[in-house]
């Protein structure tokens, strides 16, 4: 009983402590949640303030009249961009920022212009010296100043320091190795591909769709050295380079495309069978119904999403054969391919078929009839 | 010492340690969870997403939309899914025997069809009496199944036999998502190169009060109401400082029913959503992960902190406690349905943390909370009572609550900061100091009936909630 009412009270002791501790905190903690929230609005509101004077600033510079003579007299008045030197009263850490605001700003203001105006707002960035900023971010050791610098040194064209970006195309750190990748694709094209020869990393599906979409932006010129990316050890890489060979329409290529149907992973495979619905040869429907029974389903789906556009008469045999199968959504697939191939699919070929898949089947047909 | 002293003893401090490790838990979470918000907010904030979603190269999406009785709002609440920017999606709403005139609505506002459709009945489910397809090209995305009245979790089964693309989005008909959203919740689906992301979700938030054009959230506001506005915290609080951590852990159980994105083969392969849990977002969640577990298949859930969904929350508590009491049931059902986990090595983290963590922290709080009250009523009634001990413990337990509140308020301060007005965190501190007071007794209330129904076998479906709608908030700012 002594023990516990010992315990009582020195809990009862702590309570109190832990109380006014605890109340004092909810105070500070209230408080701090208010101020933080004037202060960080008082911050964006100035931050704003700085950016809308920078908007305005370029909007000058580049329209206005963007004579060298001109824009000299216009940035007189803003010394971060002036050398640092006698005069200059501008802490190193503002004038980094106000720098920053000014790229931040042209990337911006570049999404919004086109042709001339873009060349002029390139030469304004080199002009102003931003590129050496971009660089010290690049040259950093943290991940997101890499990342910033090697975006804007990209968006801005400025190809000086491509070595440096293209070294971080296959960086360790993903996010690096991501946009550099995309960084020395947008300012060589397709030759920035090269990078595909080195990279050991595993290029993400994101990746893909981001460099194939920046490659459909640009003009269409093939890459080359596709043969070889077929080659890599790296299974992304030839994956890519399928979804390459497909997009430029790389016919000369059809053999070692076809010969990525022995590959042991499914996802080659199915890239393979893909690039096939543009890149075919009078051997190609063989090829892929004579696969088509040693694949797994994935691949027969995209096997026959390919027949749809490839498949001619000589097919018919084998599409019936292959109605029997159990899966639904192949037998769907399948009806597909042989309603593109006769205006009517003739039901009496599946009697073989049990009833049941015969209701199905009709079901089927009438619904890729309304499609 | 007599029995009635030790029991006295063991259940004045069993409480009082329960909390502590309770608390310790959560400040263990919020700590973890921050760190990988300011993570993800890094590694993200750069990803330009107005580069891709114009692309015709990015995945197909299926959004399935269930709808029962929203005549009022569904045709709005269609329109605003149709401005959502993604370039190769198909919009699959399914009307689930509603009883008034949500489907001719449809029929005649999108100039639908009834169109012949095969449907591969994968996962088996009440008949489907019809699907539209619209006449005119500009909503040929859309696709309207009208099928026999089967619950929420029957119509996304319909849905999910149904969608045709690699991926389906789970989302409620009246949700309004931010532009990008798919493109977040579908990049970790082709981001990780090293394991399946079988699900991901992200954060949803209240659209109560906030300004809607166009199907977008334009403004965004604290609620007016009180009740919307303690929810407000209380989602900040659920969605900052808890998920990221179980999403890093890869331990996350759920992902909200409002909006959540599944691997449609997955999904189907485990059999659909249950239609016998009114639980069914976390107990497919759980299924799935188990799949994965059982068949040693490297796999993730995510989770994406930025906010993507905005959604209203009821206003009523009439409304509120059932939307709880149906939560409970969904809860208790996942974790008995999938009791073999319980501190299963077999399962790893989802075995040993998180369905521990939900069994104990999630279950159990409100039934300890519910019998403190009890036996501190008896105890009250019969003078065994410490007083200055309880109030202190009670003193104890609400200061953290609010530490831990204006804490969330905080970190969304630092880090989202959708509330911008100058009195916006005044009235969420103020939310904060109400919350015990008026919310938490409904919802430890609501958690408690649910539990009984479930021991009493009392089956009620899934209630209706009463939404103001796009429409209204339009030209009301509701």
């Amino acid at each position: 009983m002594f023990l516990l009412s010992l315990i009582e009270n020195d809990l009862q002791t702590e309570l109190i402590i832990f109380t006014v501790l605890f109340s004092c905190a909810v105070c500070t903690i209230f408080f701090t949640s208010y101020f933080s929230s004037l202060l960080v609005q008082r911050r964006e509101d100035e931050i704003q303030r700085v950016r809308d004077e920078k908007e305005s600033l370029l909007v000058r510079l580049l329209f206005e009249d963007n004579s060298d003579e001109s824009n000299d007299e216009i940035l007189a008045g803003y010394n971060e961009f002036r050398p640092i030197g006698k005069g200059i009263r501008l802490g190193t850490k503002k004038r980094k920022l106000l720098r920053q605001m000014m790229i931040d700003e042209m990337l911006k203001m570049k999404k919004n212009l086109s042709g001339a105006g873009v060349e002029d707002l390139y030469k304004l960035y080199n002009k102003l010296g931003l590129h050496e900023d971009s660089y010290k971010k690049l040259t950093s050791k943290k991940y997101q100043l890499m990342v910033m610098g090697i975006r804007e040194l990209s968006e801005m064209n400025f190809k000086t320091y491509y070595r440096s970006i293209y070294r971080c195309t296959n960086h360790a750190q993903e996010d690096v190795r991501m946009e550099a990748q995309v960084a020395i694709v947008r300012l060589f094209g397709v030759k920035g591909l090269k990078f595909l020869s080195r990279v050991t990393y595993t290029i993400s599906e994101w990746q893909q769709m981001t460099l194939l979409h920046l490659l459909n932006n640009m003009k269409n010129e093939k890459p080359k050295g596709i043969e070889n990316w077929f080659k890599s050890e790296n299974i992304s890489v030839i994956i890519f380079s399928l979804r390459l060979a497909e997009k430029y329409n790389c016919f000369e290529l059809l053999k070692e495309m076809q010969e990525f149907l022995h590959h042991p992973n499914d996802i080659v495979k199915i890239q393979s069978v893909s690039c096939m619905r543009n890149i075919y040869d009078e051997n190609s429907e063989l090829l892929l119904t004579a696969y088509y029974r040693i694949v797994t389903k994935p691949v027969k789906m995209i096997i026959l999403d390919v027949l749809q556009s490839l498949a001619t008469e000589q097919s018919i045999p084998f599409l019936y054969q292959q109605l029997a199968d159990d899966d639904t959504e192949i037998r769907l697939n399948i009806l597909r391919v042989l309603h593109n191939l006769c205006d009517d699919v003739d039901i009496t070929n599946t009697m073989t078929l049990e009833l049941e898949k015969e209701d199905s089947i009709t079901l089927m047909l009438s619904h890729i009839k309304s499609e | 010492m007599t029995w009635e002293l030790w029991f006295f003893y063991f259940f004045t401090y069993g409480i009082l340690i329960y909390s502590v490790i309770l608390l310790s838990a959560y400040i263990l979470i919020g700590i973890y969870s921050v760190f990988e918000n300011i993570q993800h907010m890094r590694k993200h904030g750069f990803t330009d997403y107005s580069m891709v979603a114009s692309s015709t190269v990015v995945p197909a999406i299926s959004i399935l939309a269930p709808a029962y009785n929203e005549s009022a709002t569904i045709v709005e609440n269609v329109r605003s899914l149709f401005s959502i920017y993604y370039n190769n999606l198909e919009l699959i709403v399914i009307n689930d025997g509603s009883k008034d005139d949500s489907l001719q609505k449809l029929i005649d506002a999108y100039s639908l069809i009834k169109v012949p459709y095969f449907v591969n009945e994968r996962v088996v489910t009440k008949p489907v009496r019809g699907v539209y397809k619209s006449t005119n090209a500009a909503y040929k995305k859309l696709v309207v199944v009208d099928k026999v009245n089967g619950g929420k979790a029957d119509a996304l089964n319909v849905g999910l036999n149904i969608a045709s693309k690699k991926y389906v989005t789970c989302i409620d008909v009246d949700c309004i998502l931010e532009q990008d959203a798919l493109l977040r919740m579908v990049k970790p689906f082709m981001l990780t190169t090293d394991k399946r992301v079988i699900a991901t979700g992200g954060v949803i938030r209240v659209a109560n009060s906030c300004e809607v054009e166009g199907g977008k959230i334009t403004k965004v506001h604290v609620p007016k109401d009180m009740l919307a506005r303690i929810q407000t915290v209380e989602y900040i609080r659920a969605f900052l400082l808890g998920r990221m951590a179980w999403s890093k852990l890869n331990g996350l159980l759920i992902i909200s029913g409002a909006f959540g994105m599944f691997d449609r083969e997955i999904a189907l392969t485990v059999g659909g959503y249950d239609t016998k849990t009114v639980g069914e977002d976390m107990e497919l969640v759980v299924r799935m992960r188990l799949y994965m577990e059982d068949n040693k298949l490297p796999y993730a859930v995510r989770y994406i902190s930025d906010p993507l969904c905005w959604t209203e929350v009821p206003i009523s508590y009439k409304i509120l406690w059932r939307q709880r009491d149906r939560w409970t049931r969904g809860t208790v059902e996942t974790l008995w349905k999938h009791k073999k986990m319980f501190f299963n090595r077999k399962y790893r983290v989802l075995g040993l943390l998180s369905y521990p963590y939900w069994f104990f922290f999630e279950f159990l709080a409100p039934i300890i909370e519910f019998t403190g009250w009890i036996f501190f009523i008896v105890y009250a009634a019969l003078g065994m009572l410490e007083w200055r001990f309880y109030f202190l413990l009670l003193l104890f337990i609400i200061c953290f609550g609010y530490l831990f509140s204006a804490f969330s308020i905080l970190i969304e301060t630092f880090t989202f900061r959708q509330y911008k007005e100058k009195r916006d965190v005044p009235k969420l501190l103020l939310a904060v100091l109400l919350e015990p007071f008026i919310f938490h007794l409904c919802v430890v209330g609501a958690a408690i009936r649910g539990i009984l129904k479930m021991v009493l076998k009392e089956t009620t479906g899934w209630g209706e909630m009463t939404r103001g709608g796009f429409a209204k908030k339009e030209s009301t700012k509701s």
